[in-house]
């Protein structure tokens, strides 16, 4: 049972307050939603809790060990934040490949699965500069997943992709939630957002401002 | 997670990322090569030799003397400097701020992540260089030279305008070999700091004033002064002690190492 603690957390770069006293709790096996406008701190949080920024002021906990002290990044955390980022000149499988490389836990053939499953082609030779929008981005979901974090940050995961390849990875996010994960999920389209999570959390100006639970048919339960 | 696979990954990805700049740089050593197979066709000389070539390259400048009115940038050594500044300069940010997120959450530490990007900078360093003697070396050959370190007046005379009683084969090995390699690796790692305090267009600038500045003055402390063998010889009377330079350089090193552990640490990965 992996669990996420925030406790009293803010964040201010420059003179911006871009989080301000955040508490959360997320436990794995849930779908959390992140619902808010343009600059409101979905991103910032995402970042927080995946160790890429510092807070100024309260900590996150993951499973008992403080970031930013007892450990520099969560243990176990796949991430897609903003626009994926790969090296042009090689494939997409490459790119993968040499990632995976990092902490080798996941074999060549786990990850053409995880393409393909996306709908990419494994032995496409194809440069990444090369790829589109959208294969951009089932790329970047495929690194998010490929090693079986326990944490998984998906910012935007449904951008610039066709209707197919949405109902790709909805098929793929409904299939890892019932691994036993915390899955943090950040969505412009309301619809897309229901129907892939378990909570909302929704942001505004760096603030939650109201948590509740959705049911199957992207329904907000009004007993939560 | 063992930090070998993460400076394989780094050499992997780094060589890959600076290939074409690679190509392109030792495209100007060629053309230099030619250059001064040119200038040495009007000197009244035997043989040149691979001692003369490499003087050419690391001859850096003279004294500068504002009485002397005409003081030519040396394009070689400025050359050099921008070469390998490029080569460095963009790789480590680029990463930080893009795929290298990837990395990070992967290594779990950012001073692994910087102990891999120093090696990597090392790494290219003297890849560089090794290409480059490699080319000084096979060109000297195919061109006849003779394959000393001995050098002759003439040329330098007729590069240089200017007259130099003696260079020792130790200032050549030392300033024209040792440091070069040496100062870039130092000065490599500041513009990384730099770059990742800043940006890399600041670390690239800064690193090219001090590089430029240095061609003025003869302090000590512009480091570059070390790998000028114009600047270490009888004739510009302010030859600098090789050992001091070693023990500065080192000093150096270890300050930069320190305070890019410090900026890597507070660095917010945003």
């Amino acid at each position: 049972m992996n669990k996420i603690k925030i406790e009293n957390y803010s964040k201010t770069i420059g003179k911006n307050k871009v989080l301000s006293d955040i508490n959360l709790t997320l436990e794995s096996g849930i779908v959390y939603g992140l619902k808010g406008k343009n600059g409101s701190g979905k991103t910032m949080l995402m970042r927080a809790i995946s160790g890429l920024i510092s807070p100024t002021v309260g900590n996150v906990i993951i499973n008992e060990k403080v970031l930013g002290k007892d450990i520099s990044f969560p243990e176990s955390i796949g991430i897609l934040i903003e626009n994926p980022s790969f090296l042009p000149q090689y494939s997409g499988f490459d790119n993968l490949k040499m990632i995976a490389s990092i902490k080798n836990c996941v074999d060549d053939e786990k990850i053409k699965m995880y393409m393909s499953e996306l709908g990419l082609d494994p032995d496409d030779t194809k440069k990444y500069r090369k790829y589109s929008l959208g294969m951009k981005q089932k790329l970047g979901i495929v690194c998010a997943i490929m090693e079986n974090p326990d944490i998984i940050i998906l910012d935007e995961p449904i951008n610039a992709l066709d209707e197919e390849s949405v109902e790709k990875v909805k098929q793929v996010i409904t299939r890892i939630k019932s691994e036993d994960k915390i899955i943090i999920i950040a969505c412009h389209n309301k619809e897309e957002l229901f129907y892939l999570a378990d909570k909302i959390i929704e942001i505004e100006d760096g603030k939650i401002k109201r948590e509740y639970l959705v049911d199957n048919n992207g329904e907000i339960n009004e007993n939560s | 997670m063992k930090i070998a696979r993460l400076i394989k990954y780094d050499l992997k990805c780094g060589f890959a990322y600076n290939r074409i700049k690679l190509v392109i740089a030792l495209g100007f050593i060629l053309a230099n090569c030619v250059y001064f197979n040119m200038i040495i066709e009007g000197v009244q000389i035997d043989n040149a030799s691979l001692g003369d070539l490499i003087i050419y390259f690391f001859k850096g400048k003279a004294v500068f003397s504002s009485k002397t009115g005409n003081f030519p940038i040396p394009i070689i050594y400025l050359g050099f400097q921008i070469i390998v500044a490029i080569l460095i300069g963009y790789y480590p940010y680029d990463d930080i701020n893009g795929y290298g997120k990837q990395i990070f959450i992967r290594c779990q530490d950012k001073r692994k992540w910087l102990n891999s990007k120093v090696t990597w900078s090392i790494s290219t360093v003297l890849f560089f260089y090794l290409c480059t003697f490699t080319i000084l070396f096979l060109f000297a050959s195919i061109s006849g030279f003779d394959m000393s370190l001995g050098y002759h007046k003439e040329i330098i005379w007729e590069t240089n305008n200017i007259e130099i009683p003696n260079i020792e084969a130790s200032t050549i090995i030392f300033n024209g070999i040792l440091m070069p390699i040496v100062y870039s690796i130092v000065i490599s790692l500041i513009q990384i700091c730099i770059s990742l305090g800043t940006n890399a267009i600041i670390g690239f600038l800064t690193i090219m004033i001090y590089d430029f500045v240095a061609i003025f003055f003869t302090n000590k402390f512009f480091l570059s002064n070390y790998i000028m063998i114009l600047r270490n010889t009888e004739y510009s009377g302010v030859e600098y002690n090789k050992f001091e330079g070693v023990i500065i350089v080192l000093a150096v090193y270890i300050i930069a190492i320190l305070i890019g552990r410090m900026i890597i640490n507070k660095k917010q990965l945003v």
